[in-house]
Order: structure tokens, then sequence, then C-alpha cells
């Protein structure tokens, strides 16, 4: 990270765009985000570990994914939802830095998805406990301690990477409708790995004993089978997950820097496909 | 305020020119806005007018030419000019979620005030454009007067040097526009300099120290408003009648000067003073033309920007029924 960098999160502007963006976006909303919240967790949080009663990992895959779709939602909107409200302009205006507007975005869709995310978990546990005190929910679909904390910390990352990606589309999108519209491939990757990917690592990292329970047959085999993998060569997966997290946080670094460079005003301020209308 | 004498233009371009692709926005425009003065930039919609404020406030890189605005050389010193810059946009931009308030506050905090200052700076400017009791209101909830006049608080909330007002009594009644007029005099005043693109010509002419009138991307002519009502060396002569446009669509120039259609029945012709009249009349009834009222019309600001933009692509096919349009034979 550059200094420059550096000395823009230790500014305000970021927090003064955050706090504006967090205002606009629930002044805009009202009380759908806490409607919608109540609506999934009685959803995914009651019915379905009633109906499945071994699915005490579930809620909190929906907990991340609780966090990654507002998130990107918000983000998506960031720049091409001011541009299409006729905003953007006077925000650029402001005497505020480029990195500091474009990293208040990014603060402000994270801080959104991360939170619902965290609503969601904070409405999950107590209800689950308080059923499973009446007898109605059986202990297997109680949630273990490292469930809730993995829920918890992956709403964060899976928000802050959600704000990233969709803060870099927005800043070159005429329209939050062009985004949606090219974005299909790729929703598919994203939803299929999240869908596939996350119920396998959560049944991965869970303590042994507490292992969940959504993966049924092969799934679960292949759990075990990693599990057993990794207890025999614990050198290699170590070596493998060092290498992971580091492709990671240089693909985030990346996208970051990257996503920087697009919120220059010269950048912003173009529109894309007409650029007479500028006049 | 104190000025330094090598520093004396708010706004000096030199040479500006902005292309996207191959079409040329500005081309070769140079400025020079002296500090408390209210300047004027006239043109024709898609002249070059926003991409000009777009540059003032360094929100884009000239293509070529250098541009200073406050002293301070664009687009390596964007960041400084904003701060001394404050500005009203056509469409006001306001956030739809933000109370008045909680807008005007941001904007404030943006201007480096600090949470205490901010508050009684935007308490001060709501009590004195009639907005304190609307600050905890959403902007939906105002009239397109009251919008305006947030808008022009927000620009104001951090003392700016230079304002820059695109188009700003649009919407507004005679009463609102009548204020918003004497507050760019107090402002002027105070030291401040105004940018102003309007398209009404009367209130350029009563407002403006200096004008520049744009067309196609380039400067056509610079001065105060009675310099240019000068420079137009026609005064025109206003006819009307049942079907005048299509009338003097059928002379095809037949010698009159530069003309056009304010819809079907009104025609505007220049004219080489008052004894050029008969001419006209006699032109226009040779067509088939029945007149009703002729009217001589003095030089006004309009007239002077209308025969500066005025090119001859303007002109009225003969068999097509006209609104306002400009020609040139």
């Amino acid at each position: 990270m550059k200094s420059s960098t550096i000395a823009v999160v230790a500014g305000t502007d970021w927090r003064l765009v955050l706090r504006k963006e967090l205002a606009d976006l629930l002044g805009r909303l009202g009380r759908k985000p806490l409607t919608r919240t109540i609506g999934v967790v009685a959803i995914f949080g009651i019915l379905i570990p009633l109906r499945f009663q071994q699915a005490a990992n579930l809620p909190a895959f929906f907990a991340t994914f609780m966090a990654f779709v507002p998130a990107r939602l918000v983000a998506i909107e960031s720049f091409a939802g001011e541009r299409e409200r006729g905003t953007l302009d006077a925000l650029l205006a402001l005497p505020l830095t480029d990195k500091g507007i474009a990293l208040g975005k990014i603060a402000a869709a994270t801080t959104y998805g991360a939170a619902r995310g965290w609503l969601f978990v904070a409405a999950w546990v107590p209800t689950a406990a308080v059923l499973r005190a009446a007898g109605v929910l059986p202990a297997a679909a109680m949630p273990a301690p490292a469930i809730i904390a993995g829920a918890v910390a992956g709403s964060l990352l899976v928000a802050m990477f959600a704000a990233v990606f969709g803060v870099w589309q927005s800043a070159r999108a005429p329209s939050v409708r062009a985004i949606v519209e090219s974005g299909g491939i790729l929703r598919l990757v994203i939803i299929l790995g999240v869908f596939f990917v996350g119920p396998w690592l959560l049944g991965f990292l869970s303590p042994e004993g507490a292992t969940p329970t959504v993966q049924a047959g092969g799934w679960r085999l292949s759990v075990e089978a990693a599990r057993a993998a990794v207890a025999s060569r614990p050198g290699v997966f170590a070596a493998a997950l060092s290498v992971a997290t580091f492709v990671g946080v240089v693909a985030l670094a990346v996208l970051l820097h990257d996503t920087f460079h697009r919120c220059r005003r010269e950048a912003l301020a173009m529109v894309p496909d007409d650029p007479p209308s500028h006049r | 305020m104190d000025r330094d004498p090598l520093d004396a233009s708010a706004v000096a371009a030199r040479g500006l020119t902005r292309r996207f692709g191959d079409v040329s926005a500005l081309e070769d425009v140079s400025l020079d806005v002296p500090r408390g003065t209210v300047f004027g930039f006239l043109g024709p919609n898609g002249a070059g007018k926003t991409t000009t404020i777009r540059l003032l406030l360094g929100l884009m890189n000239p293509t070529s030419g250098t541009l200073d605005v406050l002293g301070e050389p664009l687009p390596q010193g964007g960041l400084r000019v904003r701060r001394r810059t404050g500005v009203v946009l056509e469409n006001h931009g306001l956030y739809e979620g933000l109370t008045v308030g909680a807008s005007l506050h941001f904007a404030a905090r943006s201007y480096g005030l600090t949470r205490s200052d901010a508050t009684v700076r935007v308490r001060e400017l709501a009590e004195r454009f009639g907005l304190a009791h609307r600050l905890t209101e959403r902007p939906s909830t105002l009239s397109r007067g009251m919008r305006q006049r947030l808008s022009i608080v927000r620009a104001l909330v951090g003392r700016p040097e230079l304002l820059v007002l695109d188009e700003p009594t649009n919407g507004l009644d005679a009463q609102a526009a009548a204020d918003l007029r004497a507050m760019l005099v107090d402002l002027v005043d105070d030291g401040a300099t105004v940018f102003l693109t309007t398209h009404l010509l009367a209130e350029a002419e009563r407002l403006c120290d200096l004008v520049t009138v744009i067309k196609a991307g380039r400067v056509v002519a610079t001065g105060t408003p009675e310099d240019l009502r000068r420079q137009a060396s026609v005064q025109r002569v206003r006819v009307e009648g049942p079907g005048m446009a299509q009338a003097l669509a059928r002379t095809s120039g037949a010698g009159l000067g530069d003309w056009f259609a304010d819809g079907p029945n009104v025609v505007s012709i220049a004219v080489e003073g008052p004894q050029g009249i008969p001419a006209v009349v006699a032109a226009l009834v040779a067509a088939g033309g029945s007149i009703h009222r002729v009217e001589p019309v003095g030089q006004t600001l309009e007239a002077a920007f209308l025969s500066l933009v005025a090119t001859e692509s303007d002109r009225i096919p003969a068999d097509e029924s006209p609104v306002i349009q400009m020609g040139a034979p």
C-alpha cells in the first residue's frame, strides 16, 4: 500500500463519505433492511433447521450470504447509482480526495453488508437457543461456537470482497442496470462458489464432533477425507494455506489499487459511451 | 481580500482544448475572468459550457492548453481549487436520503470545517436563506425553488472565493430569481467571483460585468454586455402575421439579413438600421405574407447573442413549420 493511501486512511475524508453513504442509504431504504433480515432469519434460521434438524451450520452459511448480497448491491450502486440520480458531479465538486471518496464507499458497502450478516447471526443464535431450551430444536441443530465465529468473521471478509469488487465495477458503469446485465456468468460462478465451497469450508473448519451436517453422503465423506489428508501432511497443508492466503491478499491489493485508479475524478467524470453529453 | 497583482484573474485559460475521441468539445478557448466580478458564459446547448465547468473544477483534464483557477494551475491544483470554490449545478445533485441539515453538514465538513463550526455555519446560512425550519426534512419534500436554494446554500458553506453557477435561475419563480440575483451581488461585494452560465440573456445583461459567448466549443465574442450589444452591428425587425415563417422561407433570402423564427407566425430579421425595414416588409408581402405587426427591436444582448450563434445550417426548410430556430440566408 502506498504512503498516500495510508495518509488517506488516517484522514477524515473517507469517514465523512462513509457516514454520508450510510445515512443516505438508510434514508432511502427506510425499514426495508430490518424487515428483510427478520424474514430471512425466520426462513433460514428457524424453519430450515426445524425441517432439517441436523443442519446446524446452514444458518452460518446464510449469514455470509446475507453479508455478500447487500454489500454487493450497495457497492454497485456506489458510483453508478449516483450517476443515475444526478448526484455524482456534486460529490466530485466537493474538496474530498479521490481516494477518500473511493475508500468511503468501499467502507460503507462493507459496513452495511457485514452489519446485515451480523444482524442475522444476532437474531439467529438467541432464537435457536430459546427454541432449544423449549425443546423445539434438537441439540444437533445448535451451532458450535466456531461456526458462530466463522459466520461473524466470514460476513466481514465476504462483505469486504463484495464491496471492493462492486465499487471497482461501479466506477466505470453508466448505470446499475449495465452492471447487473453484464455480470451474468460472473454471478453464476460466485453463487456456485458460495453454495458449494462455503458449506464445505464451514464443515472443514468445524471442530471434530461438531461437524455439521448439511453435507450428506459424499460431501461429508470428502470433508472427512480432507481432514485425514491434512492430518497426514500438515506441512503441505500449511504451505498450501500460506500460498492461498498470499494469493488472496495480493489479489485483493491489486483489485483495491485498480479500484483507486478507476475512482480518479478524471475517470469518474467521463460517461463511458456518450462523450458529447458531457457538454 | 488581499490580491496578488500577478494573480488578478480568478480564471485564466489559454488555448484550452478538450476532445472526446474525434469530437472536439472545446477548441482553443482563452478566458480571463477578473476577480470580484460576475462573469457570464453564454452559449447554445452543446456549445461546451458544461465541459468548461468540469475543467474549472478539475473533474476533467484538458487535452491541451493551460488553465489556472484562483492562481492554481489545473489539473495539479484541483483539490486546492475545489476547497475555495462552490458549485451550483443545473440538476442540483441533492441526496434524497439525507435531510437538508445532513446534506449541508456533510458539505461543510468536506470543506474542512470542524463539527461545531459546521453546525454554526449551517444554522447561519439556513436562517439567511429561509431553510432553518426545513433542516430535518428531505429534499423530496421541497419545492423546486427551495431545492435550488438548498443547492446554493451548500455551495456557500465553504465561504468560496469562486462560485460556479450552472443555469442557477432555472425553474425559479420571479421572486426567488430576484433574491438570487441580490445574493450574487452581495457575494461579489464581499470579494467573491461568480462564474455563471445561463441561457437567460436578460439575466446575463442585468448581472454580468463581463460576458463570453461560446459556440461549438469556440469563443466567438468576449466583452461587457454593452460591448457585445455594440458589436452586434445590426438592428432587428420583428414581424408578426399568420404563416410568417413560411413566407420568409419562400423569399429564399432575397437579400434579407440574418433571421430566426420564433414560432410559425413570428420572425425576426436583421436590418441595416430603420431604413432597411421597408425592404423587409416588401419582400415578405411579395412572398405572400400577411403582416399584422412590424416592430423594430433595439440592440439587446439577446439580439447580439442570436446574431453571434446563428449559422447557415440552422435555416428553416420552406416546407417545415418552424418553432424556435435561427438562420442566416
